[in-house]
């Protein structure tokens, strides 16, 4: 068996017995975060894009109230983009609160190859419950400057091209205020340290 | 604890390790595809006292290139690299956001399966490596 995720198992527990010990206490601060914390809390990105299933779907609105993580990316992408999906759909396994008050949304930054059909296919390689979004490469790029990340780059020729583009997952809690961001490198100790924190950040 | 993690760390280096004219290498890990392309992951030790250089990889399941992932600009990206060096007596790691071997339009591959790569090398010639298929979260904790 391989050694990680029993470990994972051990750091769960441990977390959870942390946690209990804390209950009735402080709610730990946005400061102890485990994400790169920014200076001023990001207001959600607003952008209309269109979902796997044809229909028009307004980010802020849609999202609304949930636990809301964000990432652009390309399922041509062999080594980042599918590393961060597969650590959010292995947290939500062991974070059922969080899984269940969490929308997970992928923008594809190349809409040329990615297809509705191929987002849909690669999304549920990890969890059928990810929403994933294309456009126009106007509407993609404006999507990326309302959420504050560099517009993605083509680079290379050919049909093998690739595209550089932001490696970090944009999070924003259910009060609507993006806290911390989570490049890559991010561990799954990080996000199961973290979500339970960002969850309780809701509307006062 | 330790002791498990450290012993099946053992076993799995004993299992996966290929040696060939100084060149070993280890901890060989396909991702299971999510999409069209996926990544080839490993430790690669020179264990002689002369450089050695990766020059390229073949394999029946996929098109191979040796890739490089980089943060640059506030940016990722990722380019062909067209060989990597591997000092006399130095390990070379490949990982995902770094160095990888891109298996490109790959076939259809199942958790556990085995797959048998060549990793061409200047001097040491091609070096045949077990890589067992893994999902990314097993691969990323
Ligand atoms: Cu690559």
């Amino acid at each position: 068996m391989n050694p990680f995720p029993r470990l994972l198992v051990i750091c769960t527990l441990v977390l959870g017995a942390v946690l209990g010990a804390c209950e009735g206490a402080v709610i730990p601060a946005v400061g102890q975060l485990e994400g790169v914390v920014l200076q001023t809390p990001a207001a959600k990105a607003v952008f209309t894009l269109t979902d796997t299933g044809g229909r028009p779907y307004d980010f802020s609105l849609e999202t609304k109230g949930r636990l809301t993580f964000l990432y652009f990316g390309y399922t041509n992408c062999p080594d980042i983009c599918p590393v961060h999906l597969a650590q959010l759909a292995e947290v939500f396994g062991q974070l059922p609160e969080v899984r269940r008050n969490s929308t997970v949304v992928f923008v594809t930054v190349d809409p040329e190859r990615d297809t509705p059909e191929v987002i849909r296919s690669f999304l549920d390689a990890f969890s059928s419950d990810f929403v994933g979004l294309s456009g126009s490469p106007e509407e993609i790029e404006a999507a990326q400057r309302a959420a504050g990340v560099p517009p993605a780059v083509k680079e290379g020729g050919g049909e093998k091209y690739t595209i550089g583009h932001a490696g970090q997952v944009l999070v924003y809690a259910p009060d609507g205020l993006g806290y911390s961001v989570y490049p890559f490198g991010t561990r799954q100790s990080d996000w199961i340290h973290d979500l339970p924190i960002l969850l309780e950040r809701v509307e006062s | 604890m330790r002791r498990i993690t450290i012993w099946a760390f053992v076993t799995s280096v004993a299992v996966a390790c290929t040696a060939s004219a100084g060149i070993q290498v280890s901890n060989a890990v396909i991702a299971e595809p999510a999409g069209a392309n996926t990544a080839l992951y490993f430790e690669i030790e020179n264990t002689r006292n002369e450089p050695d250089r990766l020059i390229g990889a073949r394999t029946e399941v996929a098109t191979a290139e040796v890739h490089r992932s980089f943060s640059e600009g506030g940016q990722m990206h990722m380019e062909h690299v067209a060989s990597v060096e591997v000092g006399g007596g130095e390990v070379v790691v490949f990982e995902p956001g770094g160095l990888h071997v891109m298996l490109f339009d790959v076939d259809r591959l199942q958790p556990d399966q085995v797959v048998v790569v060549l990793l061409e090398f200047e001097i040491a010639g091609d070096v045949e490596v077990e890589a067992a298929v893994k999902p990314y979260a097993a691969i990323v904790p």
